[in-house]
């Protein structure tokens, strides 16, 4: 251990060293006459903010209001550089002139885009990993509240799955695939610059600049520790030299479940329940009378039904307003962001959410070699409200009444089958729930003023966030009533601190180009919460407020997690003439998480790239069809770290009793099932990844990039399931390997150019495969399974695994299905062929996760018009499908079920639904499922800039945009979301909602 | 310049400073074993731990702290299907086991072997961390007390191993590095090392019940488990010596006269054993002997799903139109099991387990708001193959006035009372052909009860199952009881008309849990015959 720190101090201290020898000292100026000048767009309209240089020198000014500027003192063979971001740079030497006026051209060439690499930046050209990356104003006007779910469907190889669509809920983020069974899947999300802890639902959506997407392992080896999951780098807006922008964007809209299950209607219900008794063979099968419940008999003798899907859904409102100002002056840049976002649940008597964020961005430069500056997010979110049960709601027979004469809802709609409660019996509820998060990071950057290109930047970053819990179940509700008045107060605090070190050079000499960056850094999060629950109260007036009212039964909780991350980190981009480029990173992590003795690893990289485009050869074969074509190779080492710290503990649990008709209170600690290991240590990713880029025809009309990857992830960190009669039937573990193999596509393509019409598509594209390598190995050395985790050698990490639905038993193979003591209409399962049913019939049914995905986005602009439409689509997962499974569905108490099931009766011999009364606990049904869902939809008109300066206005725009406005899948008729890992009534989860809304963008 | 130069390499020395202590984790909410087997008071708390888990034998689903959610029927899994009671049509989990059905995937099967096991695991840890020399002891006989405790409760779960699968592997250690190439032990010979745990727990247990907290273990707990265990051995001498120890013991006698909180009300002394607080001494009740504690919304108490037996036994009565669920009729039951009537027609007319008190066999519409209002419900079958309504137990009679929908029953509930004991003695008798003892010992429970005398001409096992159905219906676990006396075969397809053309005779013995089975893949068992 002692050993091993001495070689991580070593390491730091020797790649600091030797970036210093690597220093060299260059600065001159000469300097006679000033001249003074004027900046243009194409338009005509001034450019604020332009850089005008001197080349060669550190000398230089930004054009004012007006786009005017003056620079001084220069000699004839000086050249000035105007450069302006999204603008194609110029030169110009000054010669003798006084006056140089001058029009820039937006640069359409992306090669020539600074992406945010990390610790630093880089010019899309210059990349050598892979790299997708994301603009702000491309995920602005998509109508979600979250930022993750602006990012479904958006990269190849990135998916976003919601699956709970509830509003205020983060979509599940993956990158290229599980490469792990127990570790975080979760890629690193970094917000301008600093490891980010929260969840990206506290992020304000609407102030990105650029997002990007590491996706190999060679360019998030930076992030080494937690990069295996790939990286996620937000930056925020800054403000650009010249006049205050004040910028308002917002909408208004209206949003609906996208679907509701489908229940069945009074007469399929009847029907339904005649042919459930019928197959059960209960005689009075076909008398409902015989059957339904008390509380529904009157009902279904006067037909008076309620229609429980409609009671209990409508369309609620969707909001967001957010009003920015921003700009810079020489020194000073700010960039300030007021947003809020207001949805209304589409459940009806349940509350909605509530979003509120304050962007701060300020930097100032002190002096030529310092600037300092600060990056704050605040946020508010609400997410209280009780929210009926509406899983409940659906289940209601038609023939329940959801109120009584009094207009109470009623808690038993159903009375005599009292297991599911009316959706309402918690109505009357009081539960507050709101979250609060700060973001305060700090950096200040020193250029060293005695030697160029080296530059010392640290960076402070402190998060505090905590949710406050506030719930009272009135002595009217289900849960109040039996505790006589129920209340629970619950917060939880998380946060921490980031300190990073970053130490850059660069240098160009000849042909020559080399960046350095070295860093230190430190990280402390910590998580813990406080939770009071009390019952007995005198009076429900006093809510959860005053909990030392409570008479009766209290439980006090509290918790405590830390985490602590230490890293060293060097890493060297050389390039030479623009056509071998390198990348060189070395990176040594600690973590608190691990047993003692294996906190450190080290984690390398290396990465190539070749621009073909640019040799002498390749423009020699004047392929005029070819404007780039790069080659990238790179190899990468990550790790992965659990998200709970002490797992090489084993825990006690609390476990208490009580003695005699007096309760006397014995308190008690008791050992679970799972074993903490003290040897635990990092999981590590090793990637190979190669891509090609190329940009054809004519200017670069089509851009793809193609990346081609492998992943084996070693030490696999897995929970094993052990025999329980081991004392405990889990323990943490570093067992076996998986493997990841993708392909990925991106193309853009300007497919139609001209004056007053564009048309282009962009079409991703990703297929990944995962397959467990190994796991462990029997006496023999032979690979073994692990059943009981469900894990199989050479299968995917997530399966399926059962006995499987290979159809029905139909009327004529009667004699058949008796050999396997079944009878028409029950489930055929797949047999090995020993004409019983046994635990050796299991089979892996399929990945839960997609074969392939893709996404479409087709933007057409008419003049001023624009019309964009995203398809995005997810195909080739399984799902578990637990609707179809009717032993879960309990008929006998005469719920109501889907109404579009073709079940199988005598005269309707589906082969897709068992008969009614089969019953097999043992297995479960599946589908595979398609998803291609018409995303995004956004029909925009900006207003021609003549008009609006005679208004003072800089622009405007307003759209109309629709987001999920179709889906299709072979999913949806058993669910409102058929992304759902599993199908099922009880928890249907909240419906995807489909929103339509009126937006405008208007900035002065 | 140079000045500034000098603050890189001091930066750096500064910033690698940071040691590695930094990454040292000290977690602060949780406690180990380490830290708390190291004194009287730290064992205290786990042997307290331990009560709590044993009390989630039928724990249905998760409560609070809950280690072993078993599923919605756990503890009727373990008396339908055989010779006293079935299932109603309510729940589809509890019907594989009617019409044996179930098969070595079922999660009931494989909740109580993780059950038993967990116990075993914590049992283990005790009696091995007690011969640590270090411990800090506060008397010297500590060591011992929680020894005895903690074979206890091993003998406790071992017992419901060997009697549902056989042969088990018999563990003492808990493995620090784990495997999975256990192999199973012959029952016989786990048997044995019950009957070692439980004659140690009876030499160290407290004896003296004035001493000892209510629901506490105790010398004569162990002593009428192990005469229930000889029985099961052979060594049928011990099962009757460990039995006269319990009936000879100062502490304890059968309640042949009204006691308790509803002593005033109408009842018999039967029926007061079962009132809540009346299990406890301290209610006044002399013949429990275990009691696992139970208590209604107290820290420290049951939860709503610790304990179904009320949903058990009592009929859904409020399903039918002019019924509400009230406290007369025994609270909000399910209906999931119902006795056979075989054992309904058992009783003599003036047995007192017979009487009203005991056994409802009448309903009245109780719903104001109905015209039926007052009128006598006529039991229909249907309503009875629906657990709607039927002639039943009111020994787990339950409500609380404030949560008439509650689950739970949380009262407590006697494991173990001296009625059973007689009849174990009474077994063991007859196991060593001794019928004129045995009559005399069967005769303590019926003369309590006012019935007729058992003659000795008809007395034998069978005549003894009958009786242990009359006396302890519910309160036994049926199907341990058959598979002791070997008579579950034989008294399923005697008495229970759907279960016993379904069993086979390979399904006395419970399969092995598949993930049993996958997860000890080190050493392939084959299951219990018939069961592959």
């Amino acid at each position: 251990m002692r050993k091993k720190k001495k070689v991580g101090v070593n390491v730091a201290s020797t790649l600091f060293l030797s970036m210093l020898m690597l220093l060299s000292i260059s600065m001159h100026a000469s300097a006679q006459n000033g001249v003074r000048g004027k900046v243009f767009d194409t338009m005509q309209e001034p450019l604020i903010g332009v850089s005008v240089q001197v080349k060669g020198t550190t000398m230089g000014v930004i054009t004012n209001i007006d786009g005017e500027f003056t620079i001084g003192a220069l000699g004839a063979e000086s050249i000035l550089v105007f450069s302006y971001l999204g603008y194609t740079t110029q030169e110009k030497r000054v010669g003798n002139q006084k006056e140089i006026n001058i029009t820039l051209a937006e640069d359409d060439n992306l090669l020539n885009e600074i992406v945010v690499i990390g610790y630093g930046s880089q010019k899309r050209s210059d990349l050598t990993g892979g790299i997708a990356t994301l603009s702000g104003d491309k995920l602005n006007n998509i109508p979600a509240v979250d930022l993750s779910q602006r990012l479904q469907g958006q990269v190849a190889g990135m998916s976003v799955t919601l699956g709970n669509a509830k509003p205020g809920e983060a979509g599940t983020i993956l990158i290229r695939g599980k490469k792990t069974l127990k570790g975080s899947t979760s890629p690193l999300i970094v917000l301008d610059g600093i490891p980010f802890a929260g969840s990206m639902t506290e992020i304000d959506q609407n102030s990105i600049e650029s997002i990007s997407i590491l996706k190999d392992a060679s360019s998030a080896a930076i992030y080494g520790a937690r990069a295996t999951n790939g990286v996620i780098l937000i930056t925020t807006k800054k403000g650009v030299v010249g006049k205050p922008t004040v910028r308002y964007s917002g909408y208004v809209g209206v949003q609906k479940a996208q679907r509701l299950p489908n229940m069945m209607k009074p007469e399929a219900y009847v029907q339904f329940m005649k042919d459930y008794r019928q197959d059960t063979k209960d005689p009075e099968w076909n008398n409902p009378e015989a059957y339904l419940q008390t509380a529904l008999l009157e009902n279904f003798r006067n037909n008076k039904t309620t229609d429980w899907v409609d009671m209990m859904f409508q369309s609620g409102l969707q909001m967001e307003h957010q009003l920015s100002v921003s700009g810079a002056t020489e020194n000073t840049n700010y960039y300030v962001s007021f947003v809020y976002s207001d949805q209304e649940s589409i459940i009806k008597e349940s509350s909605g959410y509530k979003k509120y964020a304050v962007t701060t961005n300020i930097s100032q430069n002190i002096g030529q070699y310092i600037k300092v500056g600060t990056n704050i997010q605040l946020s508010e979110r609400d997410r209280g409200g009780q929210q009926p049960k509406f899983e409940y709601g659906l289940r209601m027979s038609p023939f329940a009444s959801a109120r009584d004469e009094d207009g109470k809802y009623i808690r038993y709609p159903m009375y005599g089958e009292v297991m599911y409660h009316g959706p309402y019996a918690e109505y009357g509820t009081t539960k507050d729930d709101k979250s609060r998060s700060a973001y305060l990071n700090g950096f200040a950057q020193v250029d060293m003023p005695w030697i160029k290109g080296l530059s010392y930047r640290a960076n402070m970053g402190s998060s505090y966030r905590h949710r406050d819990r506030g719930t009272y179940y009135p002595t009217t509700t289900m849960t109040g009533e039996a505790a006589l008045g129920k209340a629970i107060v619950e917060a939880n605090n998380y946060g921490g601190w980031t300190w990073e070190n970053v130490i850059t050079y660069t240098n160009s000499w000849q042909k020559h180009n080399l960046n350095l960056t070295g860093l230190y850094s430190a990280e402390k999060l910590y998580d813990n919460e406080n939770k009071t629950e009390a019952q007995d109260f005198i009076s429900d007036a006093n809510l959860y407020h005053n909990m030392a009212l409570a008479k009766g039964l209290t439980k006090l909780t509290s918790n405590d997690k830390r985490k602590q991350l230490l890293a060293y980190m060097l890493r060297i981009n050389y390039s030479y003439d623009s056509r071998y480029l390198l990348t060189l990173t070395g990176r040594r992590d600690g973590a608190s998480v691990y047993g003692k003795g294996n906190k450190w690893e080290f984690f390398p990289s290396v990465a190539t790239a070749w621009v073909i485009s640019e040799e002498a050869f390749f423009k020699n074969l004047s392929l005029s069809a070819v404007d780039h074509l790069k080659l990238r190779v790179s190899y990468g080492s990550n790790g992965n770290i659990y998200s709970d710290p002490y797992k090489s503990f084993t825990k006690l649990t609390d476990q208490d009793y009580i003695f005699g008709n007096a309760h006397e209170l014995a308190g008690g600690l008791i050992s679970g099932f799972t074993f903490g290991n003290p040897n635990l240590k990092w999981e590590k990713t090793d990637t190979y990844n190669v891509g090609l880029d190329f940009y054809l025809f004519n200017n670069s009309r089509v851009r793809t990039a193609l990346d081609i990857y492998s992943s084996t992830t070693n030490n696999l960190l897995m929970t094993r399931t052990v025999p329980v009669m081991n004392g405990y039937t889990s323990v943490e573990d570093n067992v076996g390997k998986v493997q990841n193999r993708g392909v990925e596509l991106t193309i853009n393509s300007d497919n139609i150019v001209a004056p007053d019409f564009k048309w282009s598509t962009t079409v991703i594209f990703a297929k990944n495969k995962d397959k467990i390598i190994e796991l462990q190995r029997g006496p023999d050395g032979k690979k073994l399974d692990d059943i009981s985790n469900k894990w199989f050698i050479g299968k995917p990490v997530s399966v399926w695994h059962d006995y499987k639905v290979i159809g029905i038993w139909q009327e004529s193979e009667k004699e058949s299905a008796a050999k396997f003591k079944a009878q028409p209409g029950d489930a055929k399962l797949w047999d090995n062929g020993d004409d019983k049913i046994t635990a050796d019939d299991r089979v892996v049914i399929g990945s839960k996760a997609p074969e392939w995905t893709m996404g479409m986005t087709n933007t057409f602009a008419y003049k001023n018009l624009s019309l964009s439409l995203f398809f995005n689509g997810i195909f080739g997962a399984w799902h578990q499908n637990e609707t179809i499974k009717y032993e879960r569905q309990l008929f006998g108490k005469n719920i109501n079920y889907l109404g579009n099931i073709d079940y199988w009766t005598a005269s309707n011999p589906s082969n897709q639904y068992t008969r009614l009364g089969y019953l097999d606990a043992r297995h479960n049904f599946y589908k595979k499922v398609d998803i291609i869902r018409l995303q995004d939809v956004n029909l925009a008109y900006k207003f021609p800039k003549t008009m609006l300066q005679k208004i003072g206005m800089k622009d405007l725009t307003t759209y109309i945009s629709s987001r999920n406005l179709l889906t299709l899948s072979n999913g949806n008729k058993y669910t409102t979301n058929a992304e759902q890992e599993m199908y099922s009534l009880d928890s249907t989860g909240y419906p995807v909602q489909r929103t339509f809304i009126f937006g405008v963008n208007l900035t002065f | 310049m140079k000045k500034y130069m000098m603050w890189l390499p001091a930066m750096i020395l500064v910033l690698t400073a940071c040691g590695d202590s930094f990454l040292d984790e000290e977690p602060k909410n949780f406690l180990g074993l380490e830290n708390v087997l190291v004194d009287t008071k730290g064992f205290n708390t786990i042997n307290n731990g331990m009560y709590g888990y044993v009390r989630q034998e039928f724990q249905t689903w998760g409560g609070t702290n809950t280690l072993v959610g078993h599923g919605a029927c756990p503890y009727e899994v373990l008396q339908t299907g055989l010779d006293i009671c079935t299932s109603t049509i309510v729940d589809n989990s509890l019907a594989l086991f009617t019409n044996y059905s179930f098969n070595s995937s079922n999660a009931y099967i494989n909740n109580r072997w993780r059950w038993a096991y967990g116990i075993i695991s914590n049992a283990n840890t005790m009696i091995n961390k007690a011969e640590d020399a270090s411990v800090n002891w506060t008397n010297a006989d500590d060591k011992v007390y929680f020894q005895a405790h903690a074979r206890f409760f091993r003998a406790y779960a071992y017992r419901q191993l060997v009697y549902l699968f056989g042969d088990v592997p018999w563990v003492t250690v808990v493995e620090s590095q784990y495997r999975n190439d256990f192999v199973r032990t012959p029952r016989m010979e786990v048997v044995e090392h019950i009957i070692d745990d439980l004659e140690f727990a009876s030499k160290y247990l407290p004896a003296d019940l004035a001493k000892v907290k209510d629901g506490q273990l105790t010398k004569w707990t162990a002593l009428h488990l192990l005469s229930e265990i000889c029985n099961f051995s052979g060594n049928y001498k011990r099962a009757e010596t460990a039995a006269l120890e319990v009936i000879d013991a100062p502490y304890f006698s059968l309640m042949e006269a009204r006691f308790g909180a509803f002593a005033s009300k109408p009842g018999d002394p039967f029926s007061d054993m079962f009132k809540e607080d009346n299990h406890n001494r301290a209610g006044g009740n002399r013949e429990s002997i275990f009691v696992v504690q139970s208590g209604y919304s107290v820290t420290g108490g049951s939860d709503a799903s610790t304990d179904w037996t009320r949903r058990a036994w009592v009929p859904a009565y409020y399903s039918i139109g002019g019924f509400i669920i009230s406290d007369e009729y025994g609270g909000r039951g399910v209906g999931q099991i119902r006795p056979l009537q075989w054992w309904l027609d058992s009783y003599e007319s003036q047995d007192m387990r017979n009487s009203e008190y005991n056994i409802r066999r009448e309903w009245y519409y109780n719903d104001p708001a109905s015209a039926l209002f007052g009128t006598k419900h006529v039991i229909t079958e249907d309503n009875t193959l629906r657990g709607r309504c039927f002639p039943t137990t009111t020994k787990f009679d339950y409500m609380p006035a404030s949560d008439p929908t509650s689950n739970g029953n949380m009262k407590d509930k006697t494991r173990f009372r001296l009625g059973e004991t007689y009849l174990l003695l009474a077994e063991a008798y007859i196991n060593q052909n001794n019928i004129p003892d045995a009559t005399n010992a069967i005769n303590m429970v019926r003369n309590r009860a006012k019935a007729t005398l058992a003659d000795e001409a008809e007395v034998n096992m069978d005549y003894l199952l009958d009786e242990r159905a009359r006396e302890l219906l519910g309160e036994e676990m049926r199907r341990f009881t058959l598979i002791r006396t070997g008579k579950l075969l034989e008294r399923t397809r005697k008495y229970n008309e759907v279960s016993g053309l379904a069993i086979k005779d390979h399904q006395v013995l419970w399969p092995v849990p598949q993930v049993v089975i996958d997860a000890n893949w080190g050493l392939k068992w084959d299951n219990n015959p018939g069961w592959n």
